[in-house]
């Protein structure tokens, strides 16, 4: 009997860029996946995250996909759930079947040295199936400002840099001085400039991690730095991820989570100034001070109104919310952080528990 | 490596069970006790399960009350009793290992037994045999038209 050889049976790896992972409700959505939501809303914002055996090579303290963290890569959760993997080709005919419900694309790269090359690929090849705006999530160590001018000239309309740490210290701490760190925080504003140039104002967002150790003021100056370069900043809620480093860490309380969320909507849509905004001795939001009737209900409208407590994302081709990862840091037994819809009047009295305006204003 | 799952597959219906349509679960009845599971159609339905919490035995039941709580990875919801009774025994192993209940919906996978009170099983809420046949087929359509199956 003939003998087969090992190699004649071995599948090819399953790989960036024919293959790709996306988000369970992703998955969800495109009918890839079995599955529901708590509550029913309306869903299409499709995020992807290329996929390589040897997997992400940065090291971040927080991140699921640290190369440090146990478990093999293609079993580890990337904010906390699993992303299954699909070939590319199979994702954008889906894609297409489903276009009319599509309200934003994200490709999420990874610090690897095909990232750049296998990013273009993909959005190529959903691109020619697809026209929803797509945004891509970038790794700042794979790019330099021709790659970014690439990704302009391939149809990407908004750039997102995952800087995650609101401070040097605090990115050196998570990202630089670990295991297999290294990563740059100047490297990041120099994308960050580099995007916001190549992609006009608010076509860019960075993200900000509420939870690593930074203080309310801390956040506070960031959202001003990113607002006076038309960056948008897109809040994330850190929430642990098991048998990372920052595993044990506790999340933030919610009525700090929703303070800053409110603090952040001011600030970036309502232009609040910073004397408005008063802290204690460790950072922490104080008082917010409304010293005119026209102020004080301007802020209690804007915390009425809920929008300042969705989910912060690239927007659909209609200006709508279209990136809202619902139950993205959080788990659905617990109370929503960031609202994948519009919160209705229960919500709002929740919210409103949690906020606890009043004291803020009193203060 | 893990593949998306690209069809959703038959649902298996067992002629000796009798289900409970509005909370789709099985019971399988002997004399004056039930054990009880859920179906393989909304255990798919939920996505991957994660967390299964039952209340304790000896809670007495009536009809429609929280036996327990599941959570998946994108939805969490009260698990309701189908009948009246009090908790015999719960399934543990469940407990520990939450995926038991879509690996082995009829075996391993029970949830909980129950000492029934006045259990009628020719009632409307219940179906078995050809009837559940003919319930099932049209919950599997409806659970595909509202985007919950993987196609």
């Amino acid at each position: 009997m003939e003998v087969i050889a090992s190699e004649a049976i071995t599948s090819p790896p399953q790989v960036s860029p024919d293959w790709v992972r996306l988000s369970g409700a992703s998955a969800m959505a495109l009918r890839l996946a079995s599955g529901r939501f708590s509550r029913d809303f309306d869903f299409g914002g499709i995020n992807l995250l290329l996929n390589y055996d040897e997997g992400c090579l940065s090291d971040c303290a927080y991140c699921g996909l640290a190369r440090t963290r146990p478990g093999h890569y293609e079993e580890k959760s990337f904010i906390r759930v699993d992303w299954p993997l699909v070939e590319t080709d199979v994702l954008a005919e889906r894609m297409a079947e489903h276009k009319d419900s599509l309200t934003r694309l994200c490709i999420s790269m990874v610090t690897h040295a095909r990232a750049f090359k296998d990013t273009v690929d993909i959005t190529e090849r959903v691109a020619r199936k697809v026209d929803t705006p797509m945004s891509i999530l970038v790794a700042p160590p794979t790019l330099n400002y021709d790659r970014l001018k690439t990704f302009r000239e391939v149809g990407v309309d908004m750039i997102g840099i995952g800087l995650d740490a609101v401070t040097e210290e605090l990115f050196r701490q998570k990202r630089t001085d670990v295991p297999n760190g290294g990563l740059k925080w100047d490297n990041y504003w120099n994308v960050v400039e580099w995007s916001r140039q190549l992609f006009g104002p608010w076509k860019v967002n960075c993200h900000t991690l509420v939870g690593l150790g930074e203080t309310d003021y801390d956040m506070a100056q960031m959202f001003f730095r990113l607002k006076s370069m038309e960056v948008f900043s897109y809040l994330f809620n850190f929430n642990p991820e098991p048998d990372s480093r920052m595993g044990h860490q506790p999340v933030a309380p919610l009525t700090r989570w929703r303070r800053i969320q409110l603090m952040k909507t001011l600030i970036e849509e309502y232009d609040l100034a910073a004397d408005r905004l008063t802290f204690d001795d460790a950072g922490a939001l104080c008082g917010l001070r409304a010293d005119s009737p026209q102020l004080d209900h301007m802020i209690r409208r804007v915390a009425a109104q809920g929008t300042a407590f969705m989910t912060d994302g690239c927007p659909s081709s209609g200006g709508e919310p279209g990136c809202t990862r619902p139950y993205g840091s959080y788990k659905p037994s617990d109370p929503y952080r960031d609202y994948p819809f519009q919160p209705d009047v229960d919500d709002l009295a929740a919210i409103r528990g949690e906020l606890r305006l009043d004291e803020l204003l009193r203060a | 490596m893990k593949k998306v799952l690209a069809e959703t597959g038959r649902f298996d219906l067992r002629p000796d069970l009798t289900y409970a349509r509005k909370e789709h679960l099985w019971l399988r009845i002997e004399g004056k006790k039930a054990a009880i599971g859920m179906e393989p159609l909304e255990i798919e339905s939920k996505g991957a399960i994660v967390v299964v919490q039952f209340e304790a035995a000896g809670t007495l039941l009536g009809r429609g009350d929280p036996f327990g709580s599941m959570e998946a990875e994108k939805h969490v919801g009260v698990l309701r009793s189908p009948v009246a009774g009090r908790i015999t025994a719960v399934n543990e192993r469940v407990q520990q290992d939450p995926r038991l209940v879509a690996r082995d919906p009829y075996g391993k996978g029970w949830m909980i037994e129950v000492a029934l009170d006045d259990f009628d099983p020719d009632g409307e809420d219940f179906v078995t045999g050809a009837e559940a046949a003919e319930w099932h087929a049209a919950e599997v359509k409806r659970y595909a038209e509202e985007g919950w199956l993987a196609e």
